[in-house]
């Protein structure tokens, strides 16, 4: 017997824990409003108080959010890791459907967000629109999160410009419409290209853990340098190993990686700055600049120190030591790519916007490409690494706990 | 092989290290002796690669230490250092702590389980073994240090007074003789610094005495001898190079007229 409805879309229906706690909270809200007109003749016209009005849409946003939020939390392989390990011992593939249910939209999800419109529009007297945009948010902007998860790059980046371009001024309407179902139809090719891409690499540790296949000691523990990229979970192995680990698994970012990330900034900073319709932002553009200048040094020095201090440069004469000062280039190169282009951006007159935009991204690319990388700097620089600050406490306890000679 | 070339550091004012130039051949161990504060942990702590000397370089097997990504992770691969004090993530058990460490040196899995299992046995942590770092003595400790240092199973290997910290006498004498077979074999480099004279004398094929920030003498103990013109035991050998008054200093000592 063939089904008209795939069976397994049902199982989309919310939990009746969660309808249950829909229904009793906004029944008491509005019991309690009934309540209050009895006892009160004078707040008859309490249901259209403004106050009355935001808690019934706050209500009702959250409750198709918290629906977006479970359709996907519960559904998406990527958010249970257990399932997905599961999935990736089994025969599915991606043209068959999801065992637990569907990721994507189905006749349910309409039934559910229609309830709740109805409700907001006739009951609530509130805009209709409010839960079915609460719900395509979350659920959108949640799949477009699933998509970095999973690395589906193009679609991510793709996606990185296309939201954004929804607070351009001119995006409102048909052009909004236009610009959602563009945005829809990333989303689907990218999820589609994700499940393809099933099973993806981040579920090499779940997988392993219930096979028979890999060796015990795999099972037991996985260690990969200091970061075990199969979890993602940052795994000490003490000191003086985190700082020797002949596993360095900081990969370089690459340069078109780089160049994506870069646009992407300058185009967010172009859509916030025309939705709010600013003057030039020069000094936001240098302040932002400086900043990010010091994180990437924060970075780059938060296991290192110099081999030796500022008294020692001058007492030395070597007041500049290449093979350390050469993290200070970049930070400085982007500091100075600011200041160059906020000039520039003074002189660019109504095409400020496009100009500060550029000078962003060209921060950003310098300082995301700008050498050394991370993983250079840690293993080829001149410097001295340092105890971490978690360590340092307890490595004076056992130094005052054992005398010890040191040379 | 392990070639110190015009090492020279500071870290503010005062040098630490002056023109050190030291070569340890493949199959040698080589103890590092002088006084406290004299810069024996910064020495080792440069040939480990925990810090680039301000002058000079490291050479391990003929790579260069910190001269391209590549030449450093082999390296890396090829060398371990124990510091003196040395810091083990205490959640873990210290059998689990082993053989992270040993994966992260692609020890091989089942080789792995079983150097652990005998190096535990070794150093009296059987039982301990399987209990969470933290509960372990400050001895037990060193002793799980010194077993992530074996179990790496690495050619080149830095030890920072590898019989201090409060080891029983039964693992100095286990270190000792795991110290000796390991130099038996050609392959093998062996740096470490130790003021046990005992010790020295038992496992170092040389010894560098270093001394107000330079390398005053390294050779063998009968070496040392004919160039001291000494020919008592490496304390005395070591008083000669390193003070050469202390001894005159200790008869005045018990010698003073009472006033």
């Amino acid at each position: 017997m063939k089904r008209v409805l795939p069976f397994h879309s049902n199982a989309v229906w919310p939990p009746a824990s969660m309808v249950g706690a829909f229904i009793v909270i906004y029944a008491v809200i509005e019991l309690g409003l009934s309540l209050i007109q009895l006892a009160l003749p004078v707040m008859a016209g309490v249901r259209e108080l403004q106050e009355i009005k935001n808690t019934r849409a706050v209500m009702l946003g959250v409750a198709a959010a918290w629906y977006a939020v479970y359709r996907l939390w519960r559904f998406h392989p990527a958010c249970n890791r257990e399932y997905a390990g599961w999935l990736s011992l089994s025969p599915w593939t991606a043209a068959r459907p999801l065992p637990l249910g569907p990721i994507h939209l189905v006749w349910q999800d309409l039934a559910i967000v229609g309830a709740l419109t109805l409700i907001a529009g006739f009951h609530a007297h509130l805009d209709p629109a409010i839960p079915g945009v609460a719900f395509g948010l979350i659920y959108l902007g949640g799949l477009t999160c699933l998509l970095a998860v999973t690395r589906q790059w193009p679609a991510w980046v793709a996606l990185g410009f296309l939201w954004p371009t929804l607070a351009l001024p001119g995006a409102a309407g048909w052009p909004a419409v236009g610009i959602g179902g563009a945005l829809i139809l990333v989303l689907w090719h990218g999820q589609r290209q994700s499940l393809r891409a099933f099973p993806w690499g981040f579920l090499d540790h779940a997988r392993s853990k219930g096979t028979g296949g890999e060796s015990i000691l795999h099972k037991e523990i996985h260690v990969e340098g200091v970061t075990n990229p199969a979890n993602g979970k940052s795994f000490s192995v003490g000191w003086p190993l985190v700082a020797l680990t002949p596993k360095l698994v900081k990969e370089p970012v690459r340069l078109s990686s780089g160049f994506w990330i870069s646009a992407l900034v300058g185009w967010w900073m172009f859509c916030a700055s025309a939705r709010i319709n600013s003057d030039p932002l020069s000094p936001l553009v240098l302040l932002f600049a400086v900043l990010a200048a010091m994180l990437r040094l924060v970075l780059y020095s938060g296991t290192v120190v110099p081999p030796f201090n500022v008294w020692g440069r001058i007492a030395t004469g070597r007041i500049i030591v290449p093979g350390f000062d050469r993290v200070f280039v970049t930070p400085m190169a982007a500091v100075l790519v600011a200041i160059l282009g906020s000039i520039i951006v003074g002189r660019c007159g109504s095409w400020f916007r496009v100009a500060e935009s550029c000078v962003m991204a060209a921060v950003c690319f310098v300082l995301i490409t700008g050498g050394p990388t991370l993983r250079n700097w840690l293993l080829t620089g001149h410097h001295r690494y340092r105890l971490p600050a978690r360590f340092r406490s307890k490595t004076r306890a056992a130094r005052a706990g054992s005398f010890q000679m040191t040379g | 092989m392990i070639k110190v070339v015009d090492v020279s550091h500071h870290y503010g004012l005062k040098p630490v290290l002056s023109h050190i130039d030291l070569e340890v051949p493949a199959g040698q161990v080589i103890a590092v002796m002088g006084p406290n504060g004299v810069g024996k942990s910064t020495l080792l702590g440069i040939i480990a690669g925990l810090l680039a000397p301000a002058r000079g370089h490291v050479e391990v097997n003929g790579l260069r230490r910190r001269s391209s990504e590549k030449a450093e992770l082999q390296i890396r691969r090829q060398l371990t250092f124990l510091p003196d004090h040395p810091w083990l993530p205490e959640f873990m058990t210290a059998r689990e702590w082993l053989l992270a460490v040993g994966q992260l040196y692609d020890v091989e899995a089942d080789r792995l389980m079983d150097h652990i299992s005998r190096l535990l046995d070794l150093f009296q942590l059987t039982e301990q073994g399987d209990a969470p770092i933290r509960t372990c003595s400050n001895g037990q400790k060193k002793k799980v240090a010194i077993c992530g240092a074996l179990v790496a199973e690495t050619p080149v290997l830095v030890l920072d007074e590898p019989f201090t910290g409060g080891l029983d006498p039964a693992a100095i004498l286990a270190l000792r003789r795991v110290l000796k077979h390991l130099a038996e074999r050609p392959d093998v480099t062996i740096v470490m610094a130790s003021q046990i004279p005992e010790l020295v004398e038992q496992l170092a094929d040389r010894i560098a005495i270093l001394n107000g920030t330079r390398v005053v003498a390294c050779d063998t103990l009968a070496g040392l001898r004919a160039s001291t013109g000494c020919q008592g035991s490496l304390p005395e050998v070591f008083e000669r190079l390193v003070h050469p008054q202390t001894l005159e200093h200790i008869e005045n000592y018990f010698n003073r007229p009472k006033a």
